[in-house]
């Protein structure tokens, strides 16, 4: 008997956006109008930007919204964000483990990556005494992916500050890619690059998303927050390349960041008491798996099987159904790790655990 | 060199005209032509950000290489707008052919009989393409002007081209009680210069 295809490969939630967001979009498609023509010859664009620009300041420092670059996605706010401040032949400093299309891209781009490492024996934490002898005179960036994907790592103060310190010391800019920023777990808190102080601000440019926090991924709504500083060059970017969300999703934007956020402290709820579970019995199982303090992806170390992660993932597939990430596209010295979004409800999970066990015990 | 094959008005042409695909002229034209498509124009889903390229093995590695790296992707749901319309009836697009005609031959006509401006009959697609250069105005000045004077926004020519400074875009996007408006402000507004 064939098994039910589970696919976790990718961070794709589970459930549907708030319906609030759903039904305004949908209004707005059935309204027609100006909402299903060009958004530029109207003012929800603007409106967009300020609802944007209002909710980030519960977090981080007050914004104007011109400085709000709506993208379709996060990927194309990614992208921006990169080209506005790295050329081919620059070096970004970035982590160790970390998320694998940060790497794809910088490497299409010709940009070299220094990685500063996130320790293992320490919770995945940055060794801040490893970061300083990795910037050289053409490391133009850094990027901060925090929560991080794959870790989860939820960046404290002093970490914080000791990256931007050394930023703004090196005249680098900085890249937070805060999208899991409503994602983190128990004690850890998460704290907005950009909050720390004027000079860290004006080199900060936010990569953000509906994405995650609003279970809206094939909505390709997104946006960066750019300081002046690159903010001509950004918006020239973004002519050019074009990714403008559809008129109408601005409609669900809005929606979205203006409703209820119980909508998203129960979906934190879930997404930890799934990594309470899990990380436990993949942990049980003989697999090391990091309790993650943010984002939604557990981390387990497998290379007591003597599999890599390609291969590893590769069987567990074909033998089981059952689709996981390997490690190995997350970091250096990652082979033998394995990556699981939590994006399936329990029930699933502990199949997954099943079919994990089943085939780790048949090596 | 590379064929790039903007086409997004293909449906739009009049008369007698009749839309030939680049790619479709030979093989060795379609080893080399991008096709850049838009639902934008044809199905009027301008708010709807959906578009396509059709490209050739020749340029298609680095095609889909910028295309994941600049990601300006649709929203999954949007496929199914596109899929229904390009599977629905074109009835729907012929309509929209037949009164964008009617808007031609009333807008160019009636503009051609301004005194000072000449406008001619166009093919295809949806803009009135004014020469207004006997005014003497510059586009750009002869679209402030009249906006201030008639409250009606024109595209300034020049923007579409060098030498065309005095030349007038008017997309007729509009219904015809609104372009017989705009051609009486602009009859008004050439006889007060």
């Amino acid at each position: 008997m064939t098994k039910d295809f589970i696919n976790l490969s990718g961070g794709d939630p589970d459930v549907e956006a708030p319906q609030w967001a759903v039904d305004a979009a949908i209004n707005a498609i059935k309204a027609g109008g100006d909402w299903t023509h060009y958004a530029q010859m109207t003012d929800h664009p603007e409106q967009f930007k300020t609802t944007v620009v209002d909710y980030y300041k519960q977090f981080g420092p007050e914004y104007d919204a011109g400085q709000v670059i709506p993208t379709a996605g996060s990927s194309a706010a990614l992208y921006i964000a990169l080209a506005s401040v790295l050329k081919e032949g620059d070096e970004a400093l970035l982590w160790n483990p970390f998320y694998a299309g940060h790497k794809w891209i910088l490497d299409e781009m010709g940009v070299k990556m220094n990685l500063a490492p996130l320790d293992p024996e320490n919770n995945y934490r940055p060794k801040l005494d490893e970061i300083a002898d990795k910037i050289t005179p053409k490391t133009k960036a850094v990027i901060i992916c925090n929560p991080g994907n794959p870790t989860g790592t939820v960046f404290n103060e002093k970490e914080l500050r000791h990256v931007t310190d050394l930023a703004v010391e090196n005249d680098m800019a900085i890249l937070s890619d805060e999208i899991y920023l409503h994602y983190v777990y128990d004690d850890a808190k998460f704290i907005s690059t950009a909050s720390l102080g004027e000079e860290v601000k004006e080199r900060t440019i936010n990569i953000m998303s509906f994405s995650k926090t609003f279970s809206m991924t094939g909505w390709r709504l997104g946006y960066d927050i750019v300081p002046e500083r690159y903010l001509d060059r950004a918006q020239r970017i973004t002519r050019m390349t074009g990714p403008r969300p559809a008129h109408f999703v601005y409609a669900a934007g809005m929606a979205a960041l203006k409703g209820d956020f119980g909508y998203v402290e129960e979906r934190r709820q879930i997404y930890q008491g799934r990594r309470d579970y899990f990380c436990k019995v993949i942990d049980d199982l003989g697999f090391p798996c990091h309790v993650f303090e943010g984002a939604f992806y557990a981390w387990f170390d497998a290379r007591s099987t003597g599999l890599g992660s390609q291969e590893f993932v590769d069987r567990l597939h074909k033998e089981e159904n059952c689709l996981l990430s390997p490690g190995s596209w997350f970091g250096v010295d990652t082979d033998g790790y394995i990556r699981v979004p939590l994006v399936r409800d329990i029930p699933v999970l502990v199949d997954v655990v099943g079919r994990v066990k089943r085939f780790t015990e048949s090596l | 060199m590379g064929i790039f094959s903007d086409e997004i008005y293909l449906h739009f042409v009049y008369g007698d005209n009749k839309f030939t695909s680049t790619a479709s002229l030979s093989d060795a034209y379609k080893e080399r032509t991008i096709n850049i498509m838009s639902f934008s124009k044809t199905f009027s889903m301008t708010g709807w950000r959906l578009g396509y390229d059709i490209v050739p093995e020749m340029y298609l590695k680095k095609a889909k290489l910028i295309a994941g790296m600049a990601a300006p992707r649709p929203p999954t749901f949007l496929y199914a707008a596109g899929e229904a319309a390009l599977r629905g009836d074109f009835k729907y697009v012929e309509e929209r052919r037949v009164a964008y005609d009617e808007r031609r031959k009333y807008f160019c006509e009636a503009a051609d009989a301004i005194d000072g401006l000449e406008c001619d009959l166009f093919e295809g697609a949806f803009y009135a393409w004014i020469d207004a250069t006997s005014t003497g105005l510059k586009s750009q000045e002869f679209v402030d002007r009249f906006a201030e004077a008639e409250n009606v926004y024109f595209s300034p020519g020049h923007t579409f081209g060098p030498k065309q400074d005095g030349m007038l875009r008017v997309p007729l996007c509009s219904k015809m009680p609104v372009l017989e408006e705009g051609i009486a402000r602009l009859e008004r507004f050439m006889a007060s210069l």
